[in-house]
């Protein structure tokens, strides 16, 4: 098994780029996650300011 | 402003307003001398500084030379891209420019002319200056002029069209060179490459032909694709 | 009903937004299948190369992703047409959701490149003339993507960084062009990656494989990545408010539940 890791000495070069892919894939699946919780938060601001804007104006509390 | 007076012949259109924009924007350069010479200044200096950087020894300093004078001359046209359209845009004339009845093209491409012969055609009389600083010989002198003066104009057309694209863009002249240097690489490379191709001995032909084409294709395409720009850039 | 018409319904986000969501799970699992196949005939059926050892194997990703780099800005640049000329916002959120994944597959085709190099050659860069067009695609992409940045209007964004690609990618095969004639005059040591070694029919399956492992993980990954552009674009639409008030999407359901905890834990 480690004869087959260490790939005739090649070993490092090999892996490294294998693991740079696979670093730069599992970025990327990261990203579009944490980009798609942010749109939808963005969407939930959004539309919530827009409700608060357009809906009836509250009458003041009356201080006591 | 004044709108040119417009002949009803469609060929007159195009000249009169291409000679319009590019007396005006000679006129304004006029004004600014002082910035001019600082980029030529900033062209001279830049090139000193690879010597400096390096080595003095004269046979490396002459098989980099043409790279060295062209990258100087990239980078000082890049230095006066900002002000093509910048001026026009603040005060709001751009915008009229759009509304004028001339050919937007034709308007592009005046001021590109003026950008070039205040920019590029100063580079290419410097260049025997910067040649001699390599110790270049007089006929691969000749050759860098003639590349310089192919090669400048497509810069100054892919500048403008960078240029116009980030009006009002955040960034400034940094996102500006990230957007014109890869465009410019052909141009570098069958620029510097000429003199090297001359001084080994293999003729620059074919290098300042394939110059000449693109100066063709950037004076065909740039004005229509100059125009878009500055149209996306008002929307 | 013409074929141009039907095509034409998806041009809008709110069509778009669940067909590109059924399919997103299609691509992915084909993606992972492909990539599984590929990288077992690649290290388990190839044989080691007589000239090079094993550190060819690299070229089961070196190559697809250099092919994928240029090949999604080809299709980077079809959406950038499309969008100037139909001007339809969706052809410019294809486009904008495209470029990352190309700017990464250029990046790890040079990472992989100069680790391949370095045993075969010597060098961890050479000056070969594909890897300095990579090189400078990887700058046409990044310019692309920074230009959009620095527009706050989006519509402005979108046609301004479409004509940039317009103009890169006219420019790509003059660049390469370019690039290679340099690389052939200063010809010092015969590097070419492009010159690949008389390759085993297994070699080539695994690359194929990996190929097609790569376009349909591009495929996904896009389709997913535009689902949020949408999301963020058309905030205030009502399909966009339907589909949150509802759960209506499924997917969409999951990620807003999700979404939505952790916006309420923060607040």
């Amino acid at each position: 098994m480690s004869e087959w890791l260490a790939m005739g000495g090649h070993g490092f070069y090999i892996w490294s780029s294998y693991a740079m892919l696979a670093l730069c894939v599992a970025a990327e699946l990261w990203s579009l996650r944490r980009g798609r919780q942010s749109a939808w938060k963005q969407v939930d601001e959004a539309r919530e300011e827009l409700e608060l804007s357009t809906a009836s104006p509250e009458p003041a509390p009356r201080a006591r | 402003m004044n709108t040119p007076q417009m002949r009803p012949t469609p060929i007159f259109r195009v000249t009169s307003a291409l000679s319009w924009a590019c007396r005006r924007d000679l006129r304004l350069a006029a004004q600014s001398r002082a910035e001019l010479a600082v980029m030529l200044v900033f062209f001279l200096l830049v090139a000193s500084l690879f010597p400096l950087a390096v080595s003095p020894d004269p046979t490396l300093l002459r098989a980099i030379a043409s790279g060295i004078a062209w990258v100087a001359a990239l980078l000082a046209t890049l230095l006066g891209l900002p002000r093509l359209f910048a001026a026009d845009w603040a005060d709001g004339t751009l915008e009229q420019v759009l509304l004028a009845p001339a050919p937007l093209p034709a308007l592009v491409a005046g001021k590109v002319l003026a950008h070039w012969l205040t920019t590029g055609l100063p580079l290419v009389a410097l260049a025997p200056l910067a040649g001699l600083q390599f110790g270049l010989a007089p006929d691969a002198i000749v050759v860098l002029m003639a590349s310089l003066a192919l090669g400048t104009p497509i810069l100054s057309w892919l500048g403008a069209i960078a240029a116009a694209l980030t009006l009002g863009a955040r960034g400034g002249a940094s996102l500006l060179a990230l957007l014109v240097l890869p465009l410019a690489v052909p141009v570098l490379i069958f620029g510097a490459g000429s003199v090297e191709s001359h001084v080994a001995g293999l003729g620059a032909d074919a290098h300042l032909s394939l110059l000449g084409a693109g100066l063709i294709l950037s004076w065909v395409f740039g004005p229509f694709a100059g125009a878009l720009a500055v149209r996306i850039a008002h929307e | 009903m013409t074929t141009g018409s039907f095509w034409f319904q998806f041009a809008s986000p709110a069509r778009f937004y669940p067909l590109a969501g059924r399919m997103i799970p299609w691509f992915g699992w084909a993606a992972a299948a492909l990539a599984l196949a590929g990288l077992y005939v690649g290290f388990f059926v190839a044989p080691t190369d007589w000239q090079q050892g094993e550190s060819y194997r690299i070229i089961f990703i070196h190559v697809p992703a250099a092919w994928m780099a240029m090949f999604i800005y080809l299709v980077m640049a079809f959406w950038c047409a499309l969008s100037l000329t139909l001007n339809t916002r969706l052809s410019a959120m294809m486009a904008q959701a495209l470029a990352p994944t190309g700017a990464m597959f250029a990046f790890v085709s040079l990472w992989t490149g100069a680790f391949w190099g370095r045993p075969t050659w010597g060098a961890y860069w050479v000056w070969d003339a594909r890897l300095t067009s990579t090189l400078i695609l990887l700058f046409l992409y990044l310019g692309f993507m920074a230009l959009r940045a620095a527009i706050d209007d989006p519509r402005r964004a979108d046609r301004a960084a479409a004509l940039l690609a317009l103009v890169g990618v006219v420019n790509v095969p003059i660049i390469y062009f370019s690039v290679r004639w340099w690389n052939t005059l200063h010809q010092g040591a015969t590097i070419s990656m492009t010159a690949a070694p008389k390759m085993a029919e297994t070699m080539l399956t695994a690359m194929l494989l990996m190929t097609f492992a790569a376009w349909a993980y591009t495929i996904a990954v896009a389709l997913h990545r535009v689902r949020t552009i949408m999301l963020e674009r058309e905030a205030l639409a009502d399909w966009v408010g339907e589909m949150r008030d509802s759960g209506d999407v499924v997917a969409g359901r999951k990620e807003r539940d999700a979404a939505s905890t952790i916006s309420r834990a923060t607040r």
